[in-house]
């Protein structure tokens, strides 16, 4: 078992997801069925391949310094669950 | 309820009549929107209507036709918009809970580019969480019923079609979700090359592979909103500008001679018996009219279901972290902190699977796993763009059938058994491919099977000429594994 109860905890704390005390044993091994399919890969003799990110090779893309937005910010706060001042409005910071 | 497609006209002949004069616009729009409401109870393939500006459209395309503005052949005609795609102003949910009330402030390119087109959205069609699955049955609003038996799935915009209500729509595919909903429903659907629509407004899901293409119940149609959307976008650094396909030369595509290659693990693979004889009688009536069919090995293609997991995980891990309760979408109302209000407003705001997905993209992602999952599975992708790209030395064009399945029932899923469903289609998306699925069988309940067509990249035109003159052969058309 890959997925033990300090990993999950660890995964649970990187993925900012909480799960519920019952969740957690179905859910690793779930997971754990998961990458067992996954570990097959392994199989695979990839010997000489470079890992390939990008399908088609990419060069950084220049344009011009001009400005193209505009001044929005009404319209982007109205989906602002909470919003105060023109800013979105977050409960404490440092606890 | 069967599918039935007798009086689904296509998206083109709609647009002539429209053009003509000899049906109003508004009328139809009227017309459509009353068939949508009247099916959905039962059908589920709609998460909102946009009843109103649908209408306000119709009467401004309605106005341009009138003054002979240049307006495009589908001008008019009513579309359904995958809920993953952006549209400004009007709900956009992602099949996300975290995003039931979202009003996205900009239209997805293509989006906007059909409504440039003058083509009329007239809803948001339902997807899997940020396209987290194929048939909808990961969706925060419940699955869409398979348009042949209720107690199956579809994808939405497939089911929309193939029931009549739209004749077409836009989807999006990352592992296969388009081509997938389109060969269980049995209409039209094409992936393009990657980059060849612009991803601009469209959720981010795995970016690598994410693209937005068209269904619908005729290859023509497809091929002609793929005109409309496709090219360059300034917004997006990946997409590119690709030929237009003709239409007019697509009458004359000959099927003989025609090199098809079919990977030999296709044929090991545990297959549903009837997908199986469906896609072997599509190849005898390929071979019929002079095609020539061989099989092939292409390396890493067994492992392609688990680099596609490594990497769509990954990638999803990264991309969803933005869902996190600040500047818009759902935000747990009870956390007291910062950090509260991530936790719990992903815990209860993503669904099971999509949490699943991110907590095992972050497995993949991590240090000491990094070399083993991640790194590993671009260099199974790697070896998989390799081999295509030297199939595609002999080959005009991939087949393969669309789905190891048909159709599944409305129950409990799970993330690993999703997965097992890409076995075909993942490949493709991995190489960057252009693929379509055009029907190719159909059961006596009802269920339909879907070919799968890949070409080298930028082929969409020649993929689209032998879709069509397999659909004119009549390949599409049977149905109890054989007979017309």
């Amino acid at each position: 078992m890959r997925f033990t109860p300090e990993v999950l905890l660890d995964l649970e704390e990187q993925s900012k997801i909480r799960l519920s005390d019952e969740r957690r044993e179905k859910v690793a091994s779930e997971m754990e069925a998961f990458l067992e399919c996954v570990d097959a890969m392994k199989k695979t003799d990839t010997e000489g391949m470079e890992p390939l990110y990008h399908i088609f090779p990419t060069t950084n893309v220049f344009r011009e310094d001009e400005v193209t937005n505009t001044n929005r910010r009404e319209e982007l706060l109205e989906n602002a669950p909470d919003q105060k001042d023109g800013y979105f409005k977050v409960p404490v910071t440092l606890e | 309820m069967s599918i039935s497609r007798q009086n689904v006209e296509t998206a083109r002949k709609t647009g002539q009549e429209f053009r003509s004069g000899a049906v109003p616009i508004s009328e139809h729009i009227e017309k459509t929107i009353s068939g949508i409401q009247k099916e959905e109870p039962r059908n589920h393939c709609f998460v909102t209507l946009f009843e109103e500006q649908a209408h306000k459209a119709a009467i401004r395309v309605a106005q341009k036709l009138r003054s002979k503005e240049d307006c495009s052949l589908l001008a008019g005609v009513p579309v359904g918009v995958d809920d993953t795609m952006m549209t400004r102003g009007r709900r956009t949910t992602c099949g996300s809970g975290t995003l039931e009330h979202f009003i996205p402030t900009f239209s997805a390119t293509a989006v906007q580019k059909l409504e440039d087109a003058g083509m009329i959205i007239v809803g948001k069609l339902n997807t899997d969480e940020f396209s987290m699955g194929s048939l909808t049955q990961t969706s925060f609003f419940g699955p869409t019923s398979h348009p042949a038996d209720e107690t199956r799935v579809a994808g939405a915009a497939a089911a929309a079609v193939a029931s009549g209500v739209i004749s077409c729509a836009l989807a999006s595919d990352t592992g296969g979700a388009l081509r997938q909903a389109s060969a269980g429903c049995g209409v039209c659907g094409i992936r393009p090359t990657y980059g060849a629509v612009s991803r601009l407004g469209l959720a981010a899901f795995a970016s690598s592979m994410d693209q937005i293409g068209p269904i619908a119940s005729d290859i023509r149609d497809c091929a002609e909103i793929l005109n409309i959307i496709s090219g360059k976008d300034p917004c997006d650094s990946t997409s590119v500008e690709i030929d237009k396909i003709d239409l007019s030369r697509i009458d004359s595509f000959s099927l003989s001679g025609l090199r098809i290659g079919i990977p030999s693990v296709f044929f090991e693979s545990d297959t549903d018996p009837f997908v199986k004889a469906s896609f072997h009688e599509a190849l005898d009536a390929l071979r019929s009219e002079g095609a020539v069919t061989e099989t092939f090995s292409l390396k890493g293609l067994d492992q392609a279901v688990a680099a596609y997991a490594v990497i769509s995980c990954a990638e999803a891990s990264a991309n969803l972290s933005r869902i996190d309760g600040i500047k818009y979408g759902f935000r747990a109302p009870e956390a007291k902190t910062l950090s509260e209000v991530y936790e719990r407003t992903r815990s209860v705001g993503f669904g099971s699977d999509a949490q699943k997905r991110i907590m095992l993209g972050n497995y993949f992602l991590s240090a000491e796993r990094y070399e083993e999952y991640y790194l590993r599975a671009l260099r199974v992708k790697a070896l998989i763009a390799k081999g295509f790209a030297s199939a595609f030395r002999r080959y005009d064009v991939i087949l393969s059938p669309v789905s190891p399945s048909l159709a599944p029932k409305k129950e409990p899923y799970d993330t690993l058994s999703m997965f097992e469903e890409d076995f075909f289609t993942v490949p493709a998306s991995l190489a960057g491919l252009p693929a379509a699925s055009v029907p190719c069988g159909k059961n006596p309940d009802g269920l339909s099977v879907g070919l799968q067509m890949i070409g080298p990249h930028f082929s969409e035109a020649k993929i689209v000429g032998a879709a069509d003159a397999f659909l004119r052969i009549g390949g599409g058309q049977k149905t109890q594994g054989g007979q017309k």
